[in-house]
């Protein structure tokens, strides 16, 4: 057998839907998810900033779920439907209010860890819209950040769960 | 002012906030191999065999270096010389180690996951050899030797001294002593180092493109430069968005040479992004350091004498001289007035990752040590430890001040201006200082132990040599500032522009900031030393003021109206009275390039609207601050919790208050997390023992309070915009501050808090050890 076919015997096809457009790529069984974002479909906003699950840097919506994309295979992924930073601005390219307010209060300095902050964020505010900033502090307790002190970023997911809750009545 | 002073939006966040920003990682080139090294397992040891074959041989691997071939590579340039140091760096795949975690074979494949697979395939045999891991170990006569080919441990003794310290303590009225145990940390920017080297061949010279994860891209190409023989301008570093780095990225690692080395060999662009765990035990630590200092005071709680002794670890090399130590044995008298002071500082190798500045650089270490000693001192004398540091601080009216010490350039240490009983001041008001000790006593009552913690210390910023700008007006109207700058979150291009745009009056929107790319600017020092703002700064400030006196002049030919009746105004120059008769900038900037083709050149000034200038201070912009702290340990747990954060700082005439609220309350929080959690941690034998996240705790959401920051303006009179640096002197008063407040919290135990991080597992230990002494005491 050839290197070549020994290789392809070893991928799997996974179909997956990211930023609600469909993606089929051929993956290794132990490529990781944020690997098969960034080095197979391009999606470069997700960032990895550890590979052991603490950083918390490239989160992204799986299923409806925040999920670590350094702690799932690529092939755990099949038929999933994930949402990305890159899928978070309107489809007219407006900025979600938590890109928003990410701006507005100072949310980010180096931005390396917002994009997974940022869906960490989207993921409370779906469910609690009216967040106190002791929850705040809470929900993004697992996404690191070594620039802001945080206090940015708590005042960002205020201002953008006030902005959601104000265009929502 | 329109710009300058206010706090604009960030330029940059829309295009990091919606994922579109381009980091080390995101680059993407055809045919690039990726890199993954071996590294050495083992502290100090010789390698006796390699065997690369089984690794060279599979699928997908390209090329796998070891020792062998890369015994031409040069060790890394001694970026600090200093005539008492004994220097010993790095060399790239060396067949002897020093310390976990240094490459020492290096694979080129087609993937990072075949390339890991490679470095799992090479064989390797270790002699080892005694290896020294604890500072104090390595101090000790007859240690075993970090470097076989050195008699001791000793890199640099440091000697700073003012007066005659020794003398002058025996009139004290109170002599404390405080023993301090600074723990190692890592900076841990969030993105890790990474590079992605490319050679090209299709050009008259050889040309390396270097894309860099760093906050020194010029002093980058430098090295390389002088490691491939080639002239500068043969090499372009780049310096995309960068993900932090805190001190980081600042050095050059064997990394930055093996892998433009390694693209050289293969014939393909090489990129390497380094791993957390590579991270931990490679890239640079800081603060370790053990001093045992005594303080001198009158029964007024006057500062008689200071005495330091200390020990500072660099690690098996000096990657950034020992300018830490050097930088503590300068800063600890601080914002005092201290006539007597003695410093001796011992600098020792040992087989661990090296030392060199993490944000704040030296001087937490240098504010602990005054601080805390007044802290003491003022229980000793009864008296409040805010208002015992409130009693020795410089005035107001005594700069420029001259403390009779070097500074870290060996020059006379003289401190600009700022106002330290100011700072207090605000502390006392805006922290509700007495509030707060009322409070404490009814905690007390309670049984709670609220500790209240307060320190004052000072940063020395925007040390030179110099940064430079070239502003240009283009035909658009938009303005470019380029500068040897690089920004690492910053915010550079904001805060640079705001200046740009007060001088020239266009809107903000409409100057672009370029910087990170040695192509854009003939040379830079660097995005480190709280130095960008005042240095970068004023660059820009300069060379936009020539631009502005350039469009007039034009203007005025132009308009065929006197210059000084004219102003600049919205992106236009126009005439002061008669607004109506004006230019844009943008057609400025057309006619400057001085018409069509063949025609003769005939304006009153140089071609293009454009100017570069440079700034070099004379000295340091001194930087000050006040903070005050309020935590709690819980009884049972010992869980160390603040309940209260104020930070009171001085960084000159600000540009942007809101980037730097930003700055400072980024540096607390780093400062919070080395008081409360951080510590690298390595066993006797040089086993690292913390190479996780799991294990190096870093500060989440949850841990770090809501901190209060106010901010004095006391404007330098060292640069013409009167700034001083901000980038680390949040950092700075922390460890001080906490260990004062847990101290604080914990007097009445009798516990002696030496240690940073204050954990709850040494707290407990420092509490049986001060119970059993008090027991002593009571057999007695």
């Amino acid at each position: 057998m050839t290197e070549k076919t020994a290789e392809s015997s070893r991928l799997k096809t996974i179909t997956l839907k990211v930023n609600h457009k469909e993606y089929t790529v051929d993956v290794e069984p132990r490529m990781l998810l944020s690997d098969v974002l960034r080095d197979e479909l391009r999606l470069t906003g997700t960032h990895v900033g550890c590979e052991h699950g603490v950083c918390g840097a490239c989160t992204i919506m799986m299923d409806g779920r925040p999920v670590r994309s350094c702690l799932v295979f690529g092939v755990q992924a099949d038929q999933a439907d994930i949402v990305t930073v890159e899928g978070l601005e309107s489809q007219d390219g407006e900025l979600h209010p938590l890109q928003k307010g990410f701006w507005e209060k100072h949310g980010l300095q180096c931005g390396f860890c917002t994009p997974g902050m940022l869906m960490t964020a989207c993921h409370l505010l779906e469910h609690n819209p009216d967040p106190s900033r002791e929850e705040i502090r809470e929900a993004i307790s697992g996404n690191l950040c070594r620039c802001t002190g945080y206090q940015g970023i708590v005042d960002a997911v205020e201002y953008a769960a006030k902005e959601m809750r104000e265009r929502a009545e | 002012m329109k710009y300058i002073g206010q706090s604009m939006k960030r330029k940059i966040d829309p295009r990091l906030t919606s994922g579109q920003g381009r980091y080390i990682a995101d680059i993407h080139m055809d045919g690039a191999l990726s890199a993954a090294f071996l590294r050495s397992t083992h502290a100090h040891a010789r390698i006796t065999e390699i065997d690369l074959e089984q690794a060279r041989n599979l699928p997908g691997v390209v090329a796998v270096f070891g020792p062998d071939e890369a015994a031409d590579l040069p060790c890394l340039p001694v970026v600090f010389p200093n005539p008492n140091l004994i220097s010993v760096t790095q060399r790239p795949l060396d067949r002897t180690v020093h310390h976990v975690g240094e490459p020492v074979a290096m694979v080129i494949a087609a993937s990072r996951y075949i390339a890991e697979d490679a470095v799992d395939l090479i064989k390797i045999k270790y002699e080892k050899l005694p290896a020294v891991s604890f500072l104090e170990d390595a101090a000790r006569p007859g240690a075993p030797l970090a470097h076989q080919h050195m008699a001791s441990n000793l890199a640099m003794h440091i000697s700073q001294s003012i007066g005659n310290a020794h003398e002058k303590m025996k009139e004290a009225d109170v002599v404390v002593s405080h023993r301090f145990e600074i723990g190692r940390v890592s900076c841990l920017p969030i993105e890790t180092r990474g590079l992605l080297a490319k050679w090209s061949h299709h050009q008259p010279e050889p040309v390396l493109e270097v894309y860099a994860a760093t906050q020194s891209q010029h002093e980058m190409r430098k090295i390389l430069s002088e490691t491939f023989r080639i002239s500068e301008h043969q090499v372009r570093v780049i310096a995309p968005d960068v993900g932090g780095a805190f001190g980081a990225k600042a050095p050059f690692y064997v990394e930055d040479m093996l892998v433009p080395w390694a693209s050289l060999q293969v014939g393909a662009p090489v990129s390497w992004i380094e791993d957390r765990m590579e991270h931990m035990m490679s890239c640079i630590h800081e603060r370790e350091q053990i001093h045992e200092a005594t303080l001198g005071v009158t029964r007024e709680g006057k500062i008689v004498a200071v005495i330091d002794k200390g020990l500072a670890s660099t690690g098996a090399y000096v990657p950034w001289g020992v300018i830490v130590p050097i930088i503590t044995s300068s800063l600890i008298p601080g914002p005092y007035r201290v006539t007597d002071y003695a410093c001796e500082i011992d600098v020792f190798y040992t087989n661990t990752v090296p030392l060199a500045p993490y944000r704040g650089a030296g001087r937490p270490q240098a504010a602990m040590i005054l601080n805390r000693l007044l802290d003491e001192a003022a229980h000793v004398l009864n008296m409040d430890p805010l208002e015992i540091k409130r009693r020795n601080l410089i005035q107001a009216d005594e700069f420029p001040y001259r403390t009779g010490l070097l500074s870290r350039d060996g020059k006379p240490q003289i401190y600009d201006s700022g106002n330290f009983p100011k700072l207090v001041e605000t502390v006392q008001l805006e922290g509700e200082y007495a509030r707060w000790r009322k409070l404490q006593e009814e905690y007390r009552k309670q049984g709670r132990n609220v500790g209240i913690g307060t320190v004052v210390c000072i940063e020395n910023t925007g040390f030179g040599n110099y940064e430079g700008a070239t502003v240009r007006v283009e035909d658009t109207g938009e303005v470019t500032v380029f500068t040897g700058a690089a920004t690492q979150g910053q915010g550079h291009e904001t805060s640079l522009a705001q200046v740009a745009a007060e001088v020239l009056d266009v809107p903000l929107e409409k100057v672009i900031v370029r910087e990170g790319d040695t192509s854009l600017f003939p040379y830079g020092t660097g995005t480190f030393a709280s130095r960008i703002a005042t240095i970068a700064g004023n660059a820009v400030y300069k060379a936009a003021q020539k631009v502005k006196q350039h469009a007039l002049r034009l203007a005025a030919h132009e308009l065929n109206v006197p210059e000084n009746a004219l102003e600049l105004a919205g992106g236009y120059v126009r005439k002061k009275d008669e607004p109506g008769i004006h230019i844009t900038l943008g057609a400025l900037s057309h006619a400057a390039k001085g018409g069509a083709p063949g025609k003769t050149y005939d304006l009153p000034t140089d071609p293009m609207l454009e100017a570069t200038d440079y700034f070099a201070p004379e000295g340091a912009a001194i930087t000050s601050m006040s903070d005050m702290a309020v935590v709690e340990v819980e009884p049972e747990t010992l869980q160390i919790k603040v309940l209260h954060y104020l930070s009171v700082h001085d960084s000159g005439k600000l540009l942007n208050p809101l980037i730097v609220t930003g700055q400072y309350q980024g540096g607390i929080s780093n400062g919070i997390g080395n008081a409360l959690y951080e510590e690298i941690v390595y066993d006797r034998e040089g086993q690292l023992l913390t190479s996780s996240l799991m294990d190096y705790l870093v500060p989440s959401s949850t841990e770090i309070p809501e901190m209060t920051i106010h901010h004095i303006e006391t404007p330098s009179p060292l640069n013409p915009l009167g700034v001083k640096g901000a980038g680390e002197s949040g950092s700075i008063p922390v460890l001080a501050v906490i260990q004062s407040a847990v101290q604080d919290a914990l007097r009445h135990t009798g516990v002696k808090i030496h240690k940073i991080p204050v954990k709850p597992l040494y707290l407990k230990e420092q509490l049986s050890k001060a119970a059993l002494e008090q027991g002593e005491v009571a057999i007695q």
